[in-house]
């Protein structure tokens, strides 16, 4: 994951008396809290759209550039991530048609269409899907919870874990999408008894 | 993986690999968009994992993994067997406290890691204190022992924790060797055992002695020739020489013997000794074998240096805002990256909101916490290494609010040339928090101390490290909420005849040894510079 371009702090700007001696709720600082809070739900969203690894890490860097240039068109009166999607959206939309125009692979609008709308549903929970997570991850059963932790804790890759158990590459990758699986019915459930808690 | 498996299947792979984090092949990737395409049904299923790939990545990345690899053999079945006695005898005997830290072994699964592994690691060194080792390799705080291992101490203490469940520290000068997971030969020096209940029988053979524990804590010193003293401190052990076979002496709490170089049982004495403090019990439930304990997981982020706009870029060596979560990148030597625990650093959006006068920090900040309970020597720290050794004057500042300050409470942002996890950087020029007072220090020996620090209330410190007539660091000047404009007089000086450090290459920030776990130190705006202006922008914030 490369770095989020975020803005200058222009808070801190000690040139501009109106930012720098604003008050704690100052919009600008405000919002680059929005932004920064918003990474992991616009990296998700990104990568189910453009999937490939760099692409979604410049296709996140363009987001972040434009979201901080149009940070005065947002009303702060409404829900930021949607309206962060929909920018996000533009910029997938624009960096696959322009890295996969050697490809010959037409891209299929009304599909990209219909899972840029399930995934900006989808990453609408990220925050509350990372605490349950979080209490997700201490009940997972330690035959997972070892493979995930090598995956991501360690970032080995597939093969070297597989390498390294002697066994297929196949064999690891599938267990990993249980291991994701299990978490996953985790965390719907964990979300489930928090909003009848 | 081929075209012939039946859907469920091939999509199952086909979304696997993606949402390992490897990209599909253009064929494969079009084929996984056709599924989609023409089964809407799966678009939940997709989203799921693309989805908690990016969560596990954004939660984990960077936590120590364990030390032994998964074996996929076991994923096919719960990961049980039989308990090894401690953990039968803790879960079945043992009074209420115990009964809780055996729950929480057996929870972490401690007790099946070890068949795990291939390497014989029989302990693990749980921290140090001064030492200087023999070996030309220092081991590391959470550095897996193995069966054989000698561990030679010229000075200071090592804590050590065995997989049986018992710990001990050793005290320079001294030379023991790991014989098992619950026996220990020590040659020469002093060891101070612990042993827990359900760790019983941890043994440790002397030239002249063996000695075996009832449960207890004890201490036992080899001199000259192999005599050996034996002091029990609290419960019992027995004693016996090794040169006949005599039956075994038991001690009880206070009692003490020696055996001279032959063996026979000379007299009893008192050991004369300032003994040092074995593992506690929740050090050694803490530093698991075989686990890196969480105190010593080091995450890694890309500083930012993003020089905010009114600030001379060219003039700042650091200027860190704690943004978000940025680069990960794990690898612990990565310039100009900071290394942190994440179990006692919150970084960026997760930290407590700090204001400082006007200025609304929020999401801007990194948050410390005091020392565990589990890990009292280790200072929570969050380090960096600068991108060039500096050797000449510089400014610096930072924003910092302490919670829970009390008069035990230490905190300071060093300058030093290494960050190693056991550094006490207690000669190395820094500024902080010490007895509730602002410190400014260029040794231990040369500390200054300024005004009175009001918990929870936020405060902006500015200092210049510069050399003076030497060609070391030996002055240092510190203004606590300066205000805008050219600097003022200092509110604080330290200075030293010649000094210690000519350059530095890191700088970092600790915690005291005395602070609590439910401390918190936020910190913001750290800056590093050539010029006050540079660290201390004219009209300031």
């Amino acid at each position: 994951m490369t770095a989020p371009a975020l803005p200058e702090d222009a808070a801190s700007n000690p040139a501009d008396q109106s930012e720098r001696l604003s008050p704690p709720t100052d919009p600008d600082q405000a919002y680059v809290a929005l932004v920064a809070r918003s990474q992991p739900a616009l990296r998700t969203f990104l990568h189910a759209l453009v999937r490939r690894g760099a692409d979604v890490d410049d296709a996140l860097q363009e987001t972040n550039v434009v979201l901080w240039q149009k940070r005065h068109e947002y009303d702060p009166q409404r829900p930021f991530l949607p309206w962060a999607c929909t920018v996000a959206r533009l910029q997938a939309l624009a960096h696959l048609k322009r890295s996969r125009r050697h490809e010959h692979a037409a891209l299929n609008e009304e599909l990209f269409a219909h899972l840029a709308d399930a995934a900006a549903r989808h990453v609408e929970h990220t925050e509350a899907q990372l605490q349950a997570l979080r209490e997700c991850l201490e009940k997972l059963p330690q035959r997972y919870d070892r493979i995930v932790r090598w995956r991501y804790g360690a970032n080995r890759s597939v093969k070297e874990i597989a390498d390294a158990t002697q066994q297929s590459a196949d064999a690891v990758s599938m267990a990993l999408y249980r291991a994701r699986r299990q978490l996953n019915d985790c965390v719907r459930l964990t979300l489930h008894r928090w909003s009848y808690a | 993986m081929t075209d012939s498996q039946p859907l469920p299947n091939r999509f199952a792979a086909l979304l696997a690999t993606l949402a390992d984090g490897n990209d599909l092949p253009t064929c494969d990737e079009r084929e996984l968009l056709d599924l989609l395409g023409r089964h809407p049904e799966l678009v939940d299923e997709y989203l799921a994992q693309v989805s908690m790939h990016n969560l596990l990545s954004w939660e984990l990345a960077g936590s120590e993994p364990p030390l032994v690899m998964p074996s996929v053999d076991s994923l096919a079945q719960p990961a049980s067997g039989p308990l090894p006695a401690i953990a039968r005898r803790m879960a079945s005997i043992a009074p209420a406290a115990w009964a809780v830290a055996a729950g929480l072994l057996l929870a972490a699964g401690l007790f099946g890691w070890f068949s795990l592994g291939a390497r014989a690691t029989v302990a693990v060194l749980i921290d140090t204190e001064d030492a200087v080792w023999r070996q030309p390799v220092n081991p590391a705080f959470g550095a897996a022992l193995a069966r054989g291992e000698r561990l030679a101490l010229r000075s200071g203490v090592a804590r050590v924790g065995l997989s049986d469940g018992a710990g001990f520290v050793l005290e320079g000068p001294c030379s023991a060797v790991l014989l098992s997971a619950h026996r220990v030969r020590l040659e020469s020096g002093n060891l101070v055992a612990f042993v827990p209940e359900g760790a019983e029988g941890f043994t440790v053979t002397t030239p002249a002695a063996e000695i075996v524990d009832l449960g207890t804590r004890f201490a036992a010193s080899v001199g000259d020739g192999g005599a050996t003293l034996v002091r029990v401190l609290e419960g019992a052990v027995e004693a016996r020489p090794r040169s006949s076979n005599a039956e075994p002496l038991r001690l009880d709490a206070d009692q003490s013997l020696r055996f001279d170089a032959s063996g026979q049982v000379a007299s009893a004495e008192p050991l004369p000794l300032e003994l040092p403090e074995p593992p506690r019990l929740d050090q050694l439930l803490a530093y698991r074998p075989g686990r890196r304990p969480p105190a010593l997981r080091q995450t890694v982020v890309g500083a930012s240096d993003a020089p905010p706009s009114g600030l001379p870029a060219h003039g700042l060596m650091v200027c860190e805002q704690f943004l978000a979560r940025p680069v990960r990148r794990p690898t612990a030597d990565a310039l100009e990256s900071w290394r942190f625990s994440p179990q006692h650093v919150i970084w960026g959006v997760r930290s407590p909101a700090l204001v400082y006068h006007d200025l609304d920090l929020a999401g801007r900040a990194v948050a410390i916490r005091g020392r565990g309970p589990a890990e009292p020597l280790l200072a929570n720290r969050l380090s960096r290494r600068l991108a060039q050794a500096v050797d000449e004057q510089v400014y610096f500042s930072f924003i910092f609010r302490y919670d829970g300050l009390d008069e035990g409470d230490f905190f300071v942002l060093w300058f030093d040339t290494t960050d190693s996890i056991d550094a006490s950087h207690s000669k190395a020029p820094s500024v902080g928090i010490k007895a509730g007072r602002i410190l400014a220090r260029l040794s231990m020996a040369e500390e200054s101390y300024g005004v009175a620090v009001a918990d929870g209330r936020p405060l902006r410190l500015v200092g210049r490290l510069f050399k003076h007539g030497s060609d070391r660091y030996n002055r240092l000047a510190v203004w606590i909420d300066p205000p805008a404009g050219s600097a003022p007089q200092p509110d604080l000086t330290a200075q030293v005849e010649g000094g210690q450090l000519a350059a530095f290459t890191h700088l970092g920030i600790r915690m005291g040894q005395d602070t609590e776990a439910d401390d918190r130190l936020l910190l913001s705006q750290l800056r590093l510079g050539h010029a006050w202006d540079d660290v201390h922008a004219s009209g300031g914030e």
